[in-house]
């Protein structure tokens, strides 16, 4: 059961269309990753979702909700981290989350529970009352989503939370997602920083110059591409007529030796990846090291795309 | 390569162009020029009744037209210099770009010349605009070329310090918001009140003497004056550029009341008392952040504020004693003012979230696009009322002693004034904000909400002066309840009525007009809230 649903979703400002019918279903607890290049139309979609743009044609629903029939209802349902970081100045942690907590209308009582453990979770307790203006960027960032947590939504819409963050803020807030996506949230995220996506995505979408390329499954998309995966392999006993025979495998597509490993390319259509290390083995290599590439992002965002901006 | 072909001007260049591709600066100039017509054939048409209704009985009358062609381009000057130079720096800061320019081989003397420069010529691209009526009022003749000189220079040393001041004001200041109300305020002080000891420094001191002294050479000495304070203000702005570049945001007089609030605690800490405990917001997040943190919309501050300026005031008004007229100069020059904060506040209430990337966060909460706007009007109202604490004792002190005078006092328009100020101030607020919502762009709002009121008000005062003359000076009958939908009426039919010339029917419907207007507009900006927060 879908629980996010966009059905031929148009976007036009003015004359110029952002987003181009695109349709794609986002099953409940899935992390779905948006990806595409600046201007392609992922922050006019999240905006919409987020009740935040009025679409110029089709429908999208959150749980069910229509978004532009009834905002209310869904505002109540999402949390939304735009690219920026809005700051009110002078506020402090405390007061920033209480002034959202008013917000979202939490109960009085509760606030300072939900604050509390909202700050827990992001690794913020002891900022509580350090002024939100002297927090890092990285640390920022992880209010945003303190902030989006107070009202417990479903649906976490995250517009580029990564860009301009160093590499262990980013480490943090990857594992803070998955986190977020273990607690059983539903989460969307776009950026343009492809291996981090695939890192962390159950699903994506690539979107190019305003139009849905591909969506789905990592893997599924993979398949349907016929893209070539990659495993990296230490024998013991790299001989050149094992070599051979690995390379006239059924599914096996070429094998390249490396300084102390063979880089094997192969259709995961044709041939599982546990059916490889079997067959290696049956041919008498001793496996010192078998290690599957994570899936070639970059690859596939260059086979589905142009280069084309809307 | 000579000297002078090696002379390059980028921001000049950019600022120009920037100038010349919107399509708004073409809008302004024709209703610059629209309205300068206007006023300069309302002017004539007078003259043409005084003097006889034959063309040629003004001949040799050109002198007073074109002194007062020139007093309409010395107020154009103070109204649209500081509105297209307060911004000059400010936005820079805001977008961060500034600091990008100051890394450049650009001098903060060669940022702050460019700017001004860029400024000094957009408005005289405005100024031209008057070419071919001071052609017409020349070929009345009854004025030396001379004297048509010196006008034109008197012009060119206005514009040139005002833009100085603006610059400065904007360089120093880390916001538009308040770069903008600072050159207003100091311009409109300037103008009046010119000290003696400073009016020979003073180019609006030349515009007012300007009929009196008459030629170039005798404007010589205070031309250097002017000269001189423009050159002290580009250097003291380029000196402060870079410091102020990187000074941090926030209200100074918020700072300092915070700073008494910390000394008070500590005292209250040293007695045994209770510490003041500080507030969180409970059900009305918006309204408690724009009391609390944003402005001065806190009572406690508003009152220590507000003390201080009715003391003054208060004691001012003590000493010259006597009715209203004599320290009605006061009101004329709080009033302006009062507008001036409200236009900018009003527009800059959702602009203000916009620039600060925070108004989409809002929208996704549960607060409605309506509350969003009442909770920051909240605020706004408060300051409202503080501000018309003054301007209603200025109106109010003459019947202390004496309340039986209220509406009747003779040359007080009493009545007039309080009318004034409890409707047309809060309508301009209104105005302001809806303004605000439907130009996006904060500076861009102000000097159209600016532009927008001195022409409302100004046509209005015109209209007024209009059917004076077509009623042969005599408010009744028909021009007497047209005259009501002007919103400056008030200011004179409280005073008709206090004399008993006049019956009190414009003044009612003087007042429904305009509240019924105010709650349109107030309808407007509710109703269509959340269309008109999410215009991008």
């Amino acid at each position: 059961m879908s629980f996010v649903t966009i059905s031929h979703l148009r976007v036009r400002y003015g004359k110029f269309e952002a987003v181009k019918d695109i349709s794609f279903e986002i099953p409940k607890g899935e992390l779905f990753g948006f990806i595409g290049p600046n201007g392609a139309g992922k922050s006019s979609t999240i905006k919409v979702l987020a009740t935040l743009l009025k679409p110029s044609g089709g429908t999208v629903t959150i749980g069910g909700v229509d978004v532009v029939k009834n905002p209310a209802k869904i505002r109540r349902n999402i949390g939304y981290v735009p690219d920026f970081f809005g700051v009110y100045e002078d506020l402090t942690v405390r007061e920033y989350l209480h002034f959202f907590a008013a917000a979202y209308e939490i109960e009085r009582g509760k606030r300072e529970g939900l604050i509390g453990d909202a700050l827990a979770l992001t690794d913020l307790g002891g900022k509580i009352d350090a002024p939100v203006d002297g927090l890092s960027r990285g640390m920022k960032q992880r209010l945003s989503l303190a902030r989006v947590l107070l009202h417990d939504p479903e649906l976490l819409l995250l517009d580029e939370p990564a860009s301009g963050l160093d590499p262990r803020a980013r480490i943090e807030m990857r594992e803070l997602l998955k986190e977020l996506q273990r607690l059983g949230k539903t989460i969307i995220i776009s950026s343009h920083i492809l291996h981090e996506l695939a890192q962390l995505c159950t699903r994506i979408g690539i979107i190019e110059a305003g139009q849905m390329m591909a969506e789905g499954p990592l893997e599924e998309i993979f398949r349907r591409l016929n893209l070539m995966r990659v495993v990296h392999v230490q024998l013991v006993n790299p001989t050149d007529a094992l070599i051979a025979a690995i390379r006239a495998m059924p599914g096996i597509s070429g094998v390249e030796p490396q300084a102390d490993r063979l880089a094997i390319q192969w259709r995961e259509g044709e041939l599982a990846v546990e059916d490889l290390h079997d067959a290696i083995h049956k041919l008498g290599g001793r496996i010192r090291m078998f290690q599957p590439e994570a899936l070639d992002m970059e690859t596939a965002f260059m086979k589905l795309t142009e280069g084309k901006t809307a | 390569m000579s000297r002078w072909t090696s002379v390059s001007l980028p921001l000049l260049g950019k600022e120009l162009i920037e100038h010349a591709n919107r399509r708004r600066t073409y809008v302004a100039r024709v209703i610059y020029a629209v309205a300068l017509v206007g006023v300069y054939g309302v002017v004539q048409l007078q003259m043409s009744q005084m003097y006889g209704a034959q063309g040629a009985s003004l001949l040799g009358q050109g002198g007073m037209l074109f002194e007062f062609l020139f007093r309409m381009q010395a107020i154009g000057i103070l109204i649209v210099m500081p509105a297209i130079t307060a911004g000059a720096f400010t936005q820079e800061k805001e977008t961060g770009s500034l600091i990008l320019l100051l890394l450049t081989p650009l001098t903060p003397a060669k940022l702050v010349l460019q700017k001004w420069l860029s400024r000094v010529l957009i408005m005289s691209g405005f100024l031209v605009l008057a070419l071919p009526l001071a052609a017409m009022a020349y070929a009345y003749g009854g004025f030396s070329a001379d004297f048509l000189v010196a006008g034109s220079a008197v012009l060119l040393l206005l514009y040139l310090q005002v833009g100085a001041f603006a610059i400065l004001m904007s360089a120093w200041f880390r916001s538009t918001v308040a770069a903008f109300i600072a050159a207003y305020v100091g311009v409109m002080t300037v103008d009046f009140l010119v000290p003696p000891a400073i009016a020979p420094w003073l180019a609006i001191d030349m515009v007012s003497h300007l009929g009196s002294s008459g030629t170039s050479l005798q404007l010589w000495p205070n031309a250097r004056h002017v000269l001189a304070t423009v050159v002290v203000m580009l250097v003291i702005a380029s000196s402060v550029l870079a410091w102020r570049a990187r000074a941090s945001g926030g209200n100074p007089v918020l700072g300092i009341f915070r700073g008494l609030d910390r000394l008070f605690n500590r005292g209250d800490e040293l007695l045994g008392r209770r510490r003041r405990v500080v507030s969180l917001p409970v059900s009305q997040p918006i309204a408690w952040l724009e009391f609390n943190r944003r402005s001065l919309a806190n009572w406690r501050y508003l009152i220590r504020l507000l003390v201080p300026i009715e003391l003054l005031i208060a004691g001012y008004i003590g000493l010259v004693s006597g009715g209203m007229s004599n320290h009605l100069w006061l009101y004329i020059l709080l009033l302006p003012l009062v507008v001036l904060v409200l236009l900018v506040l009003g527009t800059s209430l959702i602009a203000g979230e916009r620039s600060g990337q925070t108004l989409d966060v809002l929208l996704t909460t549960s607060i409605s696009p309506k509350s969003i706007i009442r909770q920051k009007m909240r605020a706004l109202y408060r300051i409202l009322i503080a501000l018309c604490v003054p301007l209603l004792t200025v109106v109010l002190y003459p019947l202390v002693g004496r309340p039986t005078a209220f509406g009747s006092s003779g040359d007080d328009n009493i009545l007039g004034h309080v009318l004034t100020i409890s409707i047309l101030l809060p309508l301009m607020a209104w105005l302001a904000v809806w303004i605000g919502l439907v130009i996006t762009n904060r500076i861009r709002a102000m000097v159209t909400a600016v532009i927008a009121t001195v022409i409302w008000l100004g046509g209005g005062l015109i209209l007024q002066f209009l059917l004076l003359m077509v009623g042969g000076y005599r408010m009744e009958g028909p021009a007497n309840l047209l005259s009501s939908f002007t919103p400056l009426a008030m200011e004179t039919y409280g005073l008709l009525v206090g004399s008993g010339n006049m019956d009190a029917t414009p003044i009612v419907l003087w007042c429904v007009l305009h509240l019924s207007l105010l709650l349109v507009i107030r309808h407007v900006c509710l109703s269509r809230a959340a269309a008109l927060l999410l215009r991008a």
